[in-house]
Order: C-alpha cells, then sequence, then structure tokens
C-alpha cells in the first residue's frame, strides 16, 4: 500500500531528517514508527501526507507515484489518510463537534450524515459531553481524543498519528491503541509513531525503528 | 456529490464567519464605502467640470464676413460650401438686417443705431466648430480651409480665446487623470489591507481545512460569499453617503456652481453601478488577500 524507496529529506539544505528511507507497508498492517526525538518521525508522517515533499527518492501509495505530487492532488490523499497531528490542530474559534465535522465537510458529506458519524465517534472516545466546547476549555488528554476522532470519522484507508498518546495517562493510552488495533481490525493500515516503550513491548507489533534519519535493524 | 449541501454549508460556514467577526466585516464595509463614495465623487466632479469646459468650448466661432448681400439661393449655396470645410459643425447666415438688429436688441433703450442703415452692416457667416479642432493649430488649419473660399472677404476669430481654452483643457484632464490614478491605487491598496485582516484572522482554519483534505474551491467558496456580502454592505454605505453629499451641497450651493453636483447618470444607475463595483472590490480584495495564505 505505501512503497518508500531510498527516500531522503533535507530541510533548508542542513543535516538529513531523513536519509536513504526504504520502506514497505502492506495494507491492513500495524506499524510502529519508533525512535528518539528529532529522529524523523514526524518527517516521514509528514511525507506520506504530502505536506512535505522528499528531496530524493520515490513514495507510491496504492501504485501512484507521489514524489512530485500535484497540488490538484493533494485533497483527495488526504481524505483517504486520518492524520493525528503531535500539536493536534483543533481550530479555537469552532466547537469540538465543529472541528471533527470539518474533516466530513470538506468531502461534501451531507449534513444529517455528518451528525450522525460525528456524534457516534465522539461517544465512541467517550467525550460526546465536551461536543458544544471550545477544544481550548478541554485538557490535553481529551484534546488528544477530538484529534484522533477527527482523524476516525471519515473511515480513512490509513491512519497516521504522531504521538497519539504523549498526552495521555498509561490507561487511555492503552484505551486508545486498542481503539486503533480495532480500526485495524476493520482493515486500515495504521502507522504510529511513539516513544513510549511500554506500549511497543506490549503489543509485539512490527515496529521500524529511527536514529538520526535511518532506519536500525 | 452533494453539491446543494455543499452550497449550503458553505452560505451557513460564511455567515457564522461574517457574525463572529461581525465588527471586522463591518470596519471592511465601511472602509470600501468611504473609499467607493471618494472614487464616486471625483468622477462625478470630474465629468461635470468636464461637461462645463466642453459648454464654454461650443462658443469657440469664426465669423466669415463678405461683402455686398447674397440672395438666398445664394446663402444655400454658400452654406453647404462652409459646412463642407473639414472642422465645420454648422454654418448660420447673418444678413446685414439682422446683424443690425441684434445689435439694436444689445443695447436697447438708447438710440445709438438710430440713424444707420441696414447695408452698413457687412452680412455674415457665424461659423462653429467641431470640438476636435479647437485647439490652436487645427483651428487655424479650418480657418485657411475657410479662406479658400472665393467669396470670403475676411475672417475673424479669437486665437488667443482658442489657446487659452485648450490648454486650460488640456491641464484639467492631465490633473484628473493623475489625481484619478492616485485615488484608484491608494483605494485598492485600503480595500486589499483591509480585506487581508479578514483573512488574516482565519489563517489557522485554512491551514487546518488544507490539513483534512479540502480542495481550494472549498476554502475560496466562504470567502468568495464573504467578499461578495462585505461589497454590498460597502455599495450602500457609498450610496449613501453620495446621497447625503450631493443633499447637503444642494441647499447651499450658488447657482453658477450648481453644475458641479448633478449626478451624470440615474440614481438607479450610480446604485448599480456602486453595487457591481463595490461586490467586484469585495471579490478582488478577498482572492488576493487569500492568495498569500492558499500556499500552505
Ligand atoms: N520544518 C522544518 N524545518 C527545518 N528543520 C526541520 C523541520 N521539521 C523538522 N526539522 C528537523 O528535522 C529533524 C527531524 O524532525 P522530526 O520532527 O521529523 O523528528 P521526530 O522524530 O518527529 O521528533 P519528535 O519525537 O521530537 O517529534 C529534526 O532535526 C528537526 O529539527
Ligand atoms: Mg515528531
Amino acid at each position: 500500500m505505501i512503497d518508500m524507496f531510498h527516500v531522503s529529506k533535507c530541510y533548508d539544505g542542513s543535516t538529513k531528517a531523513l536519509d536513504d528511507i526504504t520502506i514497505k507497508i502492506e495494507k491492513g498492517e500495524f506499524l510502529f514508527l519508533t525512535g528518539p526525538s528529532g529522529a524523523g518521525k514526524s518527517t516521514l508522517l509528514k511525507i506520506i501526507f504530502g505536506s512535505e515533499s522528499p528531496t530524493d527518492g520515490q513514495i507510491i501509495i496504492d501504485g501512484r507515484n507521489y514524489y512530485r505530487i500535484p497540488r490538484k492532488e493533494i485533497p483527495p490523499l488526504r481524505r483517504r489518510i486520518g492524520f493525528v497531528f503531535q500539536d493536534f490542530k483543533l481550530l479555537a474559534n469552532k466547537t469540538v463537534y465543529e472541528n471533527v465535522a470539518l474533516a466530513l465537510n470538506v468531502m461534501g458529506v451531507g449534513q444529517r450524515e455528518v451528525r450522525r458519524r460525528v456524534l457516534r465517534i465522539l461517544s465512541y472516545l467517550k467525550i460526546q459531553h465536551r461536543a458544544n466546547f471550545s477544544p481550548m476549555s478541554l485538557s490535553g488528554g481529551e484534546q488528544q481524543r477530538v484529534a484522533i476522532a477527527r482523524a476516525l470519522v471519515k473511515e480513512p484507508a490509513i491512519i497516521l498519528a504522531d504521538e497519539p498518546t504523549g498526552n495521555l495517562d498509561p490507561v487511555l493510552s492503552i484505551e486508545t491503541i486498542e481503539l486503533f488495533k480495532e480500526v485495524n481490525n476493520k482493515g486500515t493500515t495504521v502507522i504510529i509513531a511513539t516513544h513510549d516503550k511500554s506500549l511497543i513491548d506490549r503489543y509485539a507489533k512490527r515496529t521500524a525503528h529511527l536514529e538520526a534519519g535511518r532506519f536500525i535493524y | 456529490m452533494g453539491s446543494v449541501s455543499n452550497l449550503f454549508y458553505f452560505i451557513t460556514d460564511s455567515l457564522r464567519s461574517l457574525k463572529s467577526n461581525i465588527l471586522t466585516a463591518l470596519f471592511t464595509s465601511v472602509t470600501l464605502g468611504f473609499a467607493l463614495a471618494i472614487f464616486a465623487l471625483f468622477l462625478v466632479l470630474f465629468l461635470n467640470i468636464n461637461w462645463a469646459l466642453g459648454n464654454i468650448g461650443d462658443n469657440t466661432k469664426v465669423m466669415l464676413y463678405f461683402s455686398g448681400s447674397a440672395t438666398p439661393a445664394e446663402v444655400r449655396r454658400f452654406t453647404t460650401l462652409v459646412e463642407g470645410v473639414e472642422g465645420v459643425r454648422s454654418a448660420k447666415y447673418v444678413s446685414s438686417a439682422s446683424a443690425l438688429g441684434e445689435l439694436k436688441d444689445e443695447f436697447s433703450g438708447q438710440d445709438l443705431f438710430d440713424g444707420i442703415e441696414s447695408g452698413m452692416l457687412p452680412a455674415s457667416f457665424e461659423v462653429k466648430i467641431l470640438p476636435g479642432y479647437r485647439e490652436p493649430e487645427r483651428l487655424s488649419a479650418v480657418v485657411a480651409g475657410l479662406k479658400r473660399l472665393k467669396w470670403v472677404d475676411s475672417v475673424e476669430y479669437s486665437a488667443e480665446w482658442a489657446a487659452r481654452l485648450s490648454s486650460v483643457l488640456n491641464f484639467v484632464e492631465l490633473a484628473a487623470l493623475l489625481f484619478g490614478l492616485f485615488l484608484g491605487v491608494a483605494t485598492i491598496f485600503i480595500i486589499t489591507n483591509t480585506i487581508r485582516l479578514t483573512v488574516y484572522a482565519r489563517r489557522d482554519e485554512i491551514e487546518v481545512m488544507r490539513l483534512v483534505g479540502a480542495s481550494d474551491f472549498f476554502i475560496k467558496a466562504p470567502f468568495f460569499i464573504e467578499g461578495v456580502v462585505q461589497g454590498v454592505g460597502g455599495g450602500v454605505i457609498s450610496f449613501g453617503l453620495l446621497l447625503l453629499w450631493s443633499s447637503i451641497l444642494v441647499a447651499k450651493i450658488p447657482d453658477y456652481l450648481a453644475f458641479l453636483v448633478v449626478m451624470p447618470v440615474s440614481l438607479s444607475a450610480m446604485f448599480i453601478m456602486l453595487m457591481l463595483t463595490g461586490i467586484a472590490a469585495g471579490v478582488a480584495g478577498s482572492f488576493i488577500s487569500l492568495a498569500r495564505f492558499m500556499k500552505i
């Protein structure tokens, strides 16, 4: 489903954030991406998402080459990918409900269907009682679940999650990973970037370890 | 797919955003309204002054004198000949008798001309000149053409008057052009900068929309609607300002300046023009400001 060949990424020409990365991720796979801070985990996810383009190498998603993705093809790609951002990217001037609904609105889903799906995912993540609040009035963990809800609500083919448990206590962390596993069981490809060694050990899933932009096996 | 629900979404979304940024939106409309009103007032003044100067130019005339008198048939023939000369708009025959009559009218009540007989004033043609031929050089070419007519005794015109009029006209036109240009550029700057504020206030929203897969069209549509709404607001405000301006001045203005405040077009045409300009400026302003934030 996702194929990367010799992908490198240099921000402003200096050090390499990614250095000759080759990886094949199958459809329906569950992958942990680990490594110390600054190793390039976020960069790798951003390249798959089309918000950064590789300096070198090829990336193929569903048989399409995205090395230089034309501007017009970015929106359709992103509608098939649910991204949980490390800094959430929630809008303070909209309610929790509106933030999550935005992901469906941009796809042209009808309002009744939007309502049904948003309320369902919010109660699934146990934040339905916060639907009409601004994200800014929520705790870090609650905001994180809103960000996850927005990624999941469109039932994407691929989930990319950047430190999705960074703000959660151990119990909620496990619940969240269980949630991603459930989605994964239904056939969604899931890639999770995380520092959390205990989670990786607990789940014994495929793990790719990054260090200074290279994979260490 | 969902285009009706999209439209509904765009409209409710832009109305909601207008409502939550009501002060900025009002500020934009008011700025737009004043800018449009100033520009429209400039046009009104310019068109009226130009029109008045053109009227003065209509007084540019050349007198053709010839000795003796002419039979009606000759007058008709001469008229055609004079009107055939390039640059001539019309020619009017003034017989010796009617020339005296005009003179007597002008000095009515006085008996200065009682002894004068009708034959003593020469008969003439009063020749009016087309607008394009009123500058000194072209006018003297017309005069030369008239002198070539054999039966003409003498040609009289005020070269000085023609020169002064044309220099005034040229100056007014140049000054107005420069002024209009400065005003236009300033107006565009004010409008785009004001609208940039509203777009800037929503840059996070634009970024997040792009991140969740919104197309360019989806991002732009609400701004388009907001631009239209703000443009309508600006159009209405500028129309109100214009009405206020003319209603205050019409009462106070001395008669000989009244031509300045006359609206060159009907009120409804003025309203429509201001609305369309306002909408165009609102939409263009939105898009110009938006372009900077679309590169994410
Ligand atoms: N926009 C950017 N401009 C310049 N350098 C960047 C940019 N984003 C990331 N980098 C650099 O690229 C390297 C990899 O960053 P990245 O964010 O991918 O690391 P990470 O593995 O996600 O780290 P963390 O665990 O702290 O989130 C770092 O050295 C970082 O400083
Ligand atoms: Mg990161």
